[in-house]
């Protein structure tokens, strides 16, 4: 079979019966087979479920059914997103063996579509890390270079579709979660507008920041994937029922830059290729204005803060009384105490007591409400940034992915690799990040659109423009034989 | 010797009459078998995602206006983090500051006087699951989450009461008043209205608080008060013998008669408050404050005062009349469909608690009536209209219970109906008289007590329709004359 | 700009307050490093935040509430089946002496 090169191109073959769902499975469980050993995106996987719903599929297709839109495509998903047939562990030995008598409404949502859930991604655990080496089964390597991260923490999810395990993968971005693994993987990725992806079924990590989204390999499967996955969930409060904006013509849009941001990257070839995307924009009739997000610079401390106290509080469910791991001790709290000390690792525990310590009473004022008053402080920065233009782009990272153990020592340097990311989630805005190039070492550059709310759509189709003139979708490892 | 002066304050929870729980749609019903009314949301499942129930929003409003109290128009709940296996997520969504409910106040009568008793605030919180100790053959404590994430209000009153009997009035006050707002159905054996009281003493005329004891779980309001008096007793005794009380936790154990320090906490709590990144504010606009007092039941003091004023009732017999909102409402229903005025009040009233209370069935909020309102207009519209009197119509009631017919269609049956006209009662008395010469001749020499057999007789002769005012009368006038 | 170093009493406090079992190395580790994190945040601290109202929840519609309606709860034995130790219908801890009800 000659694999398609997209999630689109693969519905086509499916639609004029070149392919079959089953070839499409079987393409994806031979490449896992062959790689995953070494790659080690996947935690789970279901091999022969995604091989007998390919067959039901095929055969529905045969006597002329109608189909979802999704139908015989395989994909993958994160696994911070629970799922009643699949283990669901988020990357943590808290919930080894557990199974959640539930599933989150976007796996139904594209179950019902026909996609074909093949397993579920690695993490960092419970999605607390940028590197995807935080999981406690096993680190993910880059398939464009395996001695690199995917980034993370949706690290397993962008490693499985670059290296072709499937045409999508449903991630989730609290700070740059999907963004940054879609730069360091060559790929494109939508963390949306709050409110326009359902969340329930989602494992929070910071309820007031995740956003779940589609890790793609080109530009118009995530603009699929977006008109799919959007809509109404009653079971999400937060989730909304508006409707996004129509796409705007990229003649005449507003494109802001962030100059005193891009300072700070050090790495050439991502100001070069910044530099070029803004070329392409003004071919295409946008024009380049200058932003300020002035408190950008405590983006850093403010999201840190705010993590750490709701993740230090929404983890205190995991306790070993109702679910998941329990260490076994004669007395309640020793029991609690151990069971955590074993379940979580070294991530985890320290994102718990730092925000424990934040959220005492003598301190929760200074640092929580602190945090939470400067965030109104960045809403109000791209409130007045969307004044002077319709949407502004940035590097999505500052570096190309880095190799492995590269910052195991340092976890506040770990925390630094969010720089560019952190202020659209704060900020509750959509961000985009579509690949913009390779470096000298054929490692993938991802360029990041930040739009105001609800307008995923234009924000698209400025990416679409970008991948014209920059994609790299046939350096992809899914599309080369010997992947990375 | 020192006197100390007894200073206390409640803490109540009542548990809202909703159908489901505050944040998911699980059954909030009392009795189910353990660990059948839970979802994701209220096993705090990791994914899950909480949605706040809108009645119990607009209970706590109505019970900020029965109770007069200020209604805050934007609060917000706030995550208060201890473990505790009760807690399925290790954090009770609640509120901190402010609270839904601020400032109010509740009078209650003491010895005649009426005092008022400050409420500080009232807020929304989830409850907690049941931990049933010594399960599992005494290896286990087991949680049954059922309860967990049930929507409470926890009323806080300032420290105004000064007596167990005061603190016992208030509470009492208080669940008639949640209970006829239709908020909470008052039933402390089910721990649907459960009280924790703070407790201290303090020499007379000083302005300080003494060292405050909070007594938990107490479930009937005698064992509050029987708590209170000994924890009080107990506190003076320990600063008359020189000794100093702590501040604790105790707990009332009613079968050695005392009050139990709880296992103090290893060290101080530190709740970590702070304002739930996932729900809603509770934002309340005079829309949504107009629609709760559309819905505000009367209450029990405006009832008794217009049944005094209105329909003629005895502050006794008002406060019978009121001794659960169903039996206030079918009263209610029948003198409003008699258009009763004070007299006619009066007899309605005096008809119910005789004859129908004995029949009526009460279980916490329901009350089941032997006849319906409508059923017992027409009983007793028949005794207004002289087509029966008052005995037979109890004969008549009770023949309408037994039977479920109508009081009509018995008295139809039965030809009782129609009265006896005064002319044929007349013929009626002279035939009694002329029958029984020799009892008109005891009566006639001074045996008076003879004139109940011949009312006895000429009752039976009508077979019971005659009205005995009349009989007797009659009887006189023919007898004496 | 430098805090006062973490210590260990305040890492110990922090670890009860969280329920996790710290051994001794993390405990040093742990003090280390919330020192520096507490001077990463301190920044904030630099900044005018007078009158700024807090950010808590982020939404661009309110947050939807439910009626109060039944919904199914979850069968008895698949919830059950979740529990590590199970005992008498419910979920089984080790036991708890005079604890709150």
């Amino acid at each position: 079979m000659s694999a398609p090169r997209d999630l689109i191109e693969a519905l086509e073959s499916l639609e004029a019966g070149t392919l079959t769902a089953s070839e499409l499975v079987d393409d994806a469980l031979g490449r896992i087979e062959a790689h995953d050993g070494e790659i080690g995106a996947l935690l789970a996987l279901d091999a022969e479920g995604a091989r007998e719903r390919a067959r039901t599929i095929d055969e529905k297709r045969k006597s002329g059914e109608t189909l979802g839109r999704l139908a015989g495509i395989p994909f993958t998903l994160k696994d911070n997103f629970v799922t009643k047939g699949l283990p669901t562990t988020a990357a943590s030995k808290m919930l080894e063996g557990y199974r959640a008598p539930f599933s989150a409404t976007l796996a139904e949502k594209l179950e019902a579509e026909g996609a074909i859930l093949l397993g579920k991604a690695n993490l960092d655990e419970f999605a607390m890390g940028s590197s995807t080496e935080r999981s406690a089964a096993h680190p993910t390597r880059n398939p464009w270079d395996r001695s690199r991260v995917p980034g993370g923490s949706s690290g397993g999810s962008a490693a499985a579709v670059a290296a072709g395990y499937g045409y999508f993968s449903v991630g989730s971005d609290t700070g740059g979660s999907l963004r940054q693994p879609a730069a360091f993987c060559g790929l494109n990725t939508l963390k949306p507008t709050v409110g326009v992806f359902s969340r329930y079924g989602l494992i929070q990590l910071a309820p007031s920041l995740d956003q779940p989204g589609p890790l793609t390999r080109s530009v118009r499967d995530l603009q699929l994937l977006t008109e799919v996955m959007r809509g109404h969930d009653p079971l999400d409060s937060w989730s909304s029922k508006r409707e996004l904006a129509p796409a705007r013509d990229i003649q005449g849009l507003r494109v802001g830059i962030l100059k005193p941001a891009l300072e700070r990257v050090e790495h050439e070839p991502i100001r070069d290729a910044h530099d070029a995307v803004l070329e392409t924009l003004r071919a295409h009739g946008a024009e380049i204005v200058e932003i300020e997000i002035p408190h950008a610079n405590i983006a850093l401390p403010t999201y840190h803060a705010i993590v750490a106290a709701e993740c230090s509080s929404g983890m205190a469910r995991y306790d070993g009384v109702r679910y998941g791991k329990r260490v076994s001790k004669d007395e309640l709290f020793e029991m609690m105490e151990a069971t955590r000390a074993q379940g979580f690792g070294e991530e985890v525990k320290r994102r718990i007591l730092f925000g424990a310590y934040l959220l005492m009473e003598e301190n929760v004022e200074r640092f929580v409400q602190g945090a939470r008053r400067a965030r109104t402080l960045i809403r109000r920065d791209f409130d007045a940034a969307f004044e002077r233009c319709d949407l502004f782009v940035t590097p999505t990272t500052a570096t190309p992915a880095f190799e492995l153990d590269n910052r195991g020592d340092d976890p506040l340097a770990m925390y630094l690799s969010d720089y560019f990311t952190l202020p659209a989630s704060l900020a509750g805005m959509p961000a985009v990040s579509t690949p913009m190039g390779v470096d000298a070492d054929g490692l993938p550059l991802g360029i990041q659109l930040v739009g105001a709310p609800f307008t995923e759509a234009t924000l698209l189709r400025v990416a679409a423009a970008i991948e014209e003139k920059h994609g790299i979708l046939d350096r992809l490892p899914a599309l080369n034989g010997g992947i990375g | 010797m020192t006197r100390y002066e007894p200073v206390i304050g409640l803490e109540v929870h009542a548990q809202l009459l909703t159908e489901t729980k505050l944040f998911c749609g699980c059954s909030v019903a009392y009795g189910a078998e353990p660990n059948t009314q839970l979802c994701p949301t209220c096993l705090g499942l990791p994914g899950s995602v909480p949605r706040l129930n809108r009645r119990a929003v607009e209970l706590a409003i109505r019970v900020g206006l029965a109770l007069g109290c200020e209604i805050h128009r934007d609060t917000a709940f706030s995550r208060k983090h201890y473990f505790y296996p009760d807690l399925a997520s290790n954090y009770q969504n609640s509120q901190f500051e402010p609270p839904v409910i601020g400032r109010g106040e509740l009078c209650i009568e003491v010895d005649g006087v009426e005092r008022r008793i400050g409420i500080t605030r009232a807020h929304l919180e989830e409850d907690a699951a049941k931990n049933i100790h010594g399960a599992g053959g005494g290896l286990y404590t087991v949680v049954d989450y059922n309860r967990g994430g049930q929507p409470l209000l926890e009323i806080v009153s300032e420290p105004d009461l000064r007596s167990a009997e005061e603190a016992e009035l208030y509470l009492r006050k208080l669940r008639e008043i949640l209970i006829f707002a239709g908020v909470n159905d008052g039933n402390l054996e089910e721990g649907s209205f459960r009280c924790d009281a703070n407790v201290s003493i303090r020499p007379v005329g000083q302005e300080k608080f003494g060292t405050r004891v909070e007594l938990k779980n107490i479930n009937s309001f005698r064992f509050v008060r029987r708590a209170i008096e000994f924890e009080i007793a107990r506190q003076e005794a320990v600063l008359a013998s020189g000794g100093a009380l702590v501040q604790e936790t105790r707990t009332w154990n009613e079968n050695v008669g005392q009050t139990i320090s709880m296992r103090e906490k290893e060290s101080a709590q530190d709740y970590r408050y702070f304002e739930s990144p996932e729900l809603p504010r509770i934002e309340i606009d005079d829309e949504m404050i107009e629609r709760a007092r559309a819905q505000l039941p009367e209450l029990p003091d405006a009832i008794r005062a217009r049944f005094i004023e209105e329909l003629g009732l005895t502050p006794y017999d008002a406060g019978v009349l009121t001794s659960h909102p169903g039996i206030a409402r079918y009263f209610d229903a029948v003198a409003s469909g008699m258009k009763a005025d004070a007299k006619l009040g009066k007899r309605i009233a005096n008809f119910i608690q005789s004859e129908v209370l004995r029949d009526t069935q009460i279980a916490g909020l329901d009350a089941k009536f032997p006849v319906t309102p409508e059923a017992l207009i027409e009983l007793l519209s028949m005794v207004e209209a002289r087509t029966i009197n008052l005995n037979l119509a109890k004969q008549v009631f009770h023949e309408m219970v037994a039977s479920g017919k109508s009081a009509a269609a018995i008295v139809e049956e039965k030809g009782l109906g129609g009265g006896v006209d005064e002319a044929a009662l007349e013929a009626e008395v002279l035939k009694v008289i002329e029958k029984n010469p020799s009892q008109v001749e005891q009566y006639r020499g001074g045996k008076a007590a003879v004139f109940g057999f011949f009312v006895g007789q000429v009752m039976r002769a009508t077979r019971g329709q005659a009205d005995p005012q009349l009989v007797q009368a009659l009887l006189r006038k023919h007898l004496d004359g | 700009m430098s805090s006062l170093p973490i210590t260990r009493e305040q890492i110990l406090r922090v670890a009860e307050l969280s329920r996790i079992a710290l051994t001794e190395e993390e405990i040093e580790q742990y003090a280390r490093e919330l020192t520096h994190f507490v001077d990463m945040l301190s920044v904030l601290d630099t900044i005018d935040k007078d009158g700024v109202p807090p950010t808590v929840t982020l939404t661009f519609d309110p947050i939807a509430q439910r009626d109060d309606k039944l919904e199914p709860s979850l069968p008895r034995d698949e919830a059950l089946a979740m529990g590590p130790v199970t005992s008498d219908g419910g979920f089984a801890v080790p036991k708890i002496l005079g604890g709150e009800g």
